[in-house]
């Protein structure tokens, strides 16, 4: 027999029984038990294995210091693996499985592996798993390695509700200091939230005697009303799992097994943390066998769910918060025999379950080892705000030291101890007062790990870190505790230091014969416990992450069947009609050439740029000189970095001497009216500049090939389209059944094009009318991917397809701006460097396959014949179905100097000769496109 | 390139109004927007008699939204030509169709938007520029405390749309 509940007490609702299963076995608990105190009542020990040496563990804590018990939980069809199960509320039909064992917890079939733990301390995978690859062992050590595994199914409805919210005063912890500093600040009229990550307030209040003179319950709940009464918010249920700048404060509000928690960002004006303090194991022989406890989380387990923990009790505490622990106990009927590790080393027995302890050769009977080696105030929040820490060596513990910006630790959590005081501490912080903290009667023996002691001392349960591993990083030079954390995987995981930190910290400085502070700590990071991913995400997944932009006439698109397709950020077609792809694209592309095709172009940015210093301001941002531009006029242009890559392509159109629009890329208009507003306000006068993104308020109709004017002519609209009136490169501003509309003779494809603008909610009935006269002359609609071939035909840049991360505008042929303009622009300096004018940069080309060849793979390396040097490689490539052959674009060294080259095509080990050749490969005169 | 039509919801199966308990997020049509930028915007340049801020609501069916120290957006305020104003020194830009906007209402409506946005009451601000749900959105109240109007890129719409659906299906079941 060892745990067992109690006839009466704890918070748990005795009429309202609950079942579970534990490794297949059936159990019973209480509503308001959690799982690990359900099976400490139905005297369950064994209910994990250790991570390296699958040793049985029993639970060691009643709360977030159990590294233990560690579950796959199963309910309602539900299943979640790495359940705490210290801290998870029992619920009524649970089926409950210890991770990392099979078939059970109490049975693991790798139970055999601890007899090899002297071939495999800290780090034997590094030295051992060497020879011959590492990689020929990683697949297995990969399988074996976490706890947990993650179902394969998708829960839907698993989706984690996110808010943003802010307040006067935070406090965090519901225990006495925490709830008198709530309410304090809130009855001074401050907006305070109170959190507690159990499911209510009260914290170690529950094992008082009495709290300023009244019943330790009676007294939560009158400051609890008191708090609510004054205007406070409780979020029980709720951790605090990291600060972060600004004073925000990530908590998690938990709603029972299989819900998804509630993700608070919560921003504080000031932050009281009265996080309380843990119970520090005792690094003794054989100190990792089930039964042995916290003594603090023992006494929580009497209070809280009225669960003795063991019949016969060995005590093992240093320290004078031990008392009140022992009280509790046995109060509750527990034996308890005090065992003080001053006299002598300690050692336990027993292997599945704690059968005795001895000390100085004396073994004593116990079914239960309960140690206190201190309390450490749990500081992690302190630390991941700023905060720093202090040596006390009064209470052989790291308190808060210097503050960080607005918060204030009161009670355990700053080494304050006695209730009394913390009391005063958490009332001084609720007024917005400094907290000085006074002397102490707490007091302590300091225990420590002794190294070369004898016998197996764990100082990590989870991941079976003993005092041996520690000596042996040392050895090895690993002396930086953050080199031990890695080494020996040290206060990893779910544990986060809270049970094996002080212990690994304080046996590094043994072994190094330095004080502890000397040592110093790890880094503490969030999130102070484990948080599934999901609650960092939310509804922020699928089509609400990075949701695409859609075009005005995208139902029509869709009624047309268009296969919709992303691209660079939109929505957009990219072929019509059911069948083979790649014919109907090609059939497309035909259609354009030999007919007309219409295409959606609303997606191009339509940047609106005004005022007085327009034009300079669009000369100094663009490679090409804006200043000669007229009304009515457009021009083709790079706008580049400052290191002179070429950035986004795009047309300018100029409306009048002070008002152009910037018509650059479909995927670029975001960034590009970053980089326009980012030099407005950077070297001219942003008070003579403006710029505008009308891109959503206007829709483009793209209509070309040999018939695009008889089309737009159909149209009816009040402008003379004859070739020798409308020239290419220029625009004209009319109307169209009575609204705005420009057109603007444009061609991305090397045909006659005119792109027809409308504001968004005419483009319905523009594209309509210019599909019906589409169709009367052969025509149609066209996708994005026809629009590809018929652009790289010409050969006609996709910036980011045809360019990468090195290519300036002479590396495309452009070199005529450089040479001639004299005003500054951006990227200017940048083309004159030494790197700009080398003559083996990668230099756009077209490539010509032989007769008969297949179409080149695009991002085919261009080599020497025979040769395995990249020159380059292929940014496009197809099978024109307008000439009858496949070209391809690339990006070749020198590639302008190479023209008629005979050079190979390399992909994924085979080779294809081809001639390299201008990038132009339909109407390099320009007949068509000037027609 | 992966025919993608399945995956996005099309504009047309979106409502024009959606009501989630006390919640109600319905599409507005507003007879004008205006962008004008100049230096003297805020400062009486003749846009509009009232220039919205946060938190303070916006009032009657004509006003100007504060976006920046050298920008409002006018809504059903005077025709005004596109372009620059040489007289009136100001850029003018007519978004009417650029903007889709959306009024959320309801008692708990601030808490919708609080799923998207570190925003609060207690932060004032002269910009009604907000990223809300990671979309760049002009957020403001209109006529009172419980009701907020946002204006957001055309290509958007949906997409915040969609979110705020999510949001108010959270703060319409949410218990506490």
């Amino acid at each position: 027999m060892t745990g067992r509940r109690l006839a009466s007490g704890g918070l748990i609702d005795r009429k309202a029984p609950l079942r579970l299963r534990f490794d297949g076995r059936p159990y019973g608990g209480f509503a308001g038990d959690t799982i690990a105190s359900a099976l400490l009542a139905n005297g369950v020990r064994i209910v994990g294995r250790s991570f390296k040496y699958h040793r049985p563990r029993g639970v060691w804590g009643a709360w977030v210091d159990d590294p233990n018990a560690m579950m796959t939980v199963r309910l309602n069809g539900r299943e979640m693996p790495n359940v705490p199960a210290a801290t998870t509320p029992l619920e009524d039909g649970m089926d409950v499985r210890a991770v990392n064992a099979w078939p059970s917890a109490k049975y693991d079939v790798k139970g055999g592996l601890d007899l090899f733990h002297r071939w495999l301390g800290a780090g034997f995978y590094y030295k051992t798993f060497i020879w011959p690859d590492w990689h020929l062992f990683e697949p297995a050590i990969r399988k074996m390695a976490g706890l947990g595994h993650v179902s394969d199914a998708v829960y839907d409805d698993y989706v984690s509700d996110q808010v943003n919210a802010a307040c006067d005063v935070l406090v965090i912890g519901g225990g006495p200091a925490g709830l008198i500093a709530a309410r304090t600040a809130a009855e001074r009229g401050e907006a305070v939230t109170l959190v507690d990550d159990h499911p209510d307030v009260g914290g170690s209040a529950l094992q008082e005697v009495a709290i300023a003179g009244a019943d330790p319950a009676k007294w939560v709940t009158a400051q609890k009303a008191a708090f609510v009464a004054a205007g406070g918010q409780v979020l029980v249920g709720t951790t605090a799992y990291g600060v972060y700048d600004h004073q925000l404060v990530g908590l998690i509000q938990q709603f029972g097994f299989g819900a998804a928690p509630r993700r608070w960002r919560m921003r504080a004006r000031r932050i009281v943390l009265a996080t309380g303090a843990l119970d520090r194991p005792v690094t003794c022989a054989n100190n990792d066998v089930p039964g042995v406890m916290s003594l603090q989380g023992a006494a929580d387990f009497v209070t809280r769910y009225g669960v003795l923990v063991g019949q016969r009790m060995a005590v093992v505490a240093n320290n004078a918060a031990a008392e009140r622990a022992v009280a509790v106990l046995d109060g509750a009927g527990g034996r308890i025999r005090r065992v003080d590790p001053a006299k002598g080393a300690v050692t336990v027995h027993g292997r599945r379950g704690v059968a005795g302890i001895s000390q100085k050769g004396t073994r004593r009977y116990a079914d239960t080892v309960l140690m206190s080696g201190g309390l450490t105030p749990l500081v992690h929040l302190w630390r991941h705000a700023g905060g720093k820490l202090d040596w006390c060596p009064d209470r052989q513990a790291y308190l808060p030291g210097k503050s960080p910006v607005d918060m204030v630790a009161v009670g355990a959590a700053n080494g304050t101890f006695d209730l009394e005081q913390a009391l005063e501490e958490g009332q001084t912080a609720g007024a917005g007062r400094s907290v000085t903290r006074g002397p102490t009667d707490y007091h302590l023996t300091p225990l420590w790990p002794k190294p070369g002691s004898a016998g197996r001392q764990w100082i990590d349960f989870q991941h079976d870190v003993t005092l041996k591993d520690v000596e042996m990083a040392a050895r090895e030079n690993y002396v930086s505790v953050e080199h031990l954390k890695r080494y020996t995987t040290l206060g990893m995981a779910a544990d986060q230091g809270k049970t094996a930190n002080m212990a690994g910290l304080a046996a590094m400085a043994s072994v190094q014969g330095v004080s502890i502070p000397e040592v110093g700590t790890t880094t503490f990071r969030p999130p102070f416990v484990p948080i599934p991913i999901e609650a960092f995400h939310g509804q922020h997944a699928k089509t609400q992450w990075a949701p695409v932009k859609r075009l005005p006439l995208e139902d029509l698109h869709r009624a047309a069947d268009a296969a919709l397709c992303e691209y660079g950020g939109w929505l957009r077609p990219g072929w019509y009609g059911q069948g083979d792809q790649t014919a109907l694209i090609a059939q497309e592309a035909v259609m354009a050439r030999t007919h007309v095709g219409v295409f959606d172009g609303s997606s191009l940015g339509k940047i609106a740029v005004m005022g007085p210093d327009a034009k300079a301001f669009l000369n100094f941002v663009y490679y090409n000189t804006i200043t000669t531009l007229k009304p009515g006029h457009l021009r083709y242009g790079f706008m580049l970095t400052e290191g002179g890559v070429v950035y986004d392509d795009g047309v300018v159109a100029c409306l009048s001497p002070e008002s152009y629009i910037v018509s650059c890329s479909s995927s670029h208009t975001d960034g590009v009216l970053r980089h326009l507003e980012a030099w407005r306000q950077d070297g001219n006068d942003p008070d003579r500049i403006f710029v505008h993104d009308t891109t959503q308020a206007w829709a483009t109709v793209t209509v070309t090939g040999p018939k695009a004017r008889e089309v737009v002519a159909a149209l009816g609209v009040a402008c003379d389209l004859d070739k020798a009136a409308f020239a290419h490169m220029t625009l004209r501003e009319t109307t169209w059944q009575g609204d705005a509309l420009r057109i603007a003779r444009v061609s991305f494809t090397g045909d006659v094009s005119f792109e027809i603008s409308v504001t968004a909610s005419k483009a319905a009935a523009l594209w309509e009318a210019v599909i019906a006269a589409a169709r009367d002359h052969g025509g149609g609609a066209i996708g994005l991917e026809a629009v590809s071939i018929l652009r790289a035909e010409k050969g006609y840049i996709m910036v980011g397809k045809d360019t990468d991360g090195e290519t300036m505008p002479h590396d495309l042929g452009f070199w005529a701006p450089r040479q001639k303009k004299t005003t500054a622009f951006v990227g200017d300096r940048s083309l004159r460097s030494e790197n700009a004018n080398r003559t083996s940069r990668k230099m756009l080309v077209g490539l010509r396959v032989q007769d008969g060849a297949a179409a080149l793979a695009t991002g085919a390396h261009v080599v020497l014949p025979g040769g395995e040097v990249s020159l380059g490689y292929v940014t496009f490539s197809y099978d024109s179905p307008t000439l009858g052959h496949p070209i391809a674009l690339a990006l070749v060294d020198n590639g302008a100097n190479r023209h008629g080259e005979g050079v190979e095509a390399w992909h994924m080990g085979s080779r294809q000769s081809v001639t390299i050749c201008a990038p132009c490969f339909y109407d390099a005169e320009g007949e068509k496109l000037h027609a | 390139m992966r025919d993608d039509r399945n995956k996005w919801r099309a504009p047309s199966a979106f409502s024009n109004k959606v009501t989630v308990g006390a919640l109600t997020m319905a599409q507005q049509t507003l007879a004008r927007q205006t962008l004008v930028s100049g230096v003297r915007v805020h400062a009486g340049a003749g846009v509009a008699s009232q220039v919205v801020s946060w938190p303070d609501p916006a009032h009657g069916d004509s006003y100007a939204v504060g976006l920046r120290r050298d920008q409002v957006l006018m809504v059903n305020g005077l025709s005004l030509p596109d372009g620059w104003d040489a007289q009136a020194r100001q850029a003018v830009s007519d978004m009417t169709d650029g903007f889709v906007v959306y009024d959320l209402s309801g008692p708990r409506a601030l808490q919708v938007l609080q799923r998207g946005a570190d925003i609060t009451d207690g932060v004032p601000s002269a910009s009604a520029l907000r990223r809300l749900f990671g979309l760049d959105v002009v957020l403001y109240r209109i006529g009172g405390p419980d009701r907020f109007r946002m204006h957001v890129e055309r290509a958007r719409a949906q997409a915040l749309q969609e979110a705020l659906e999510s949001a108010m299906g959270f703060v319409g079941r949410k218990a506490d």
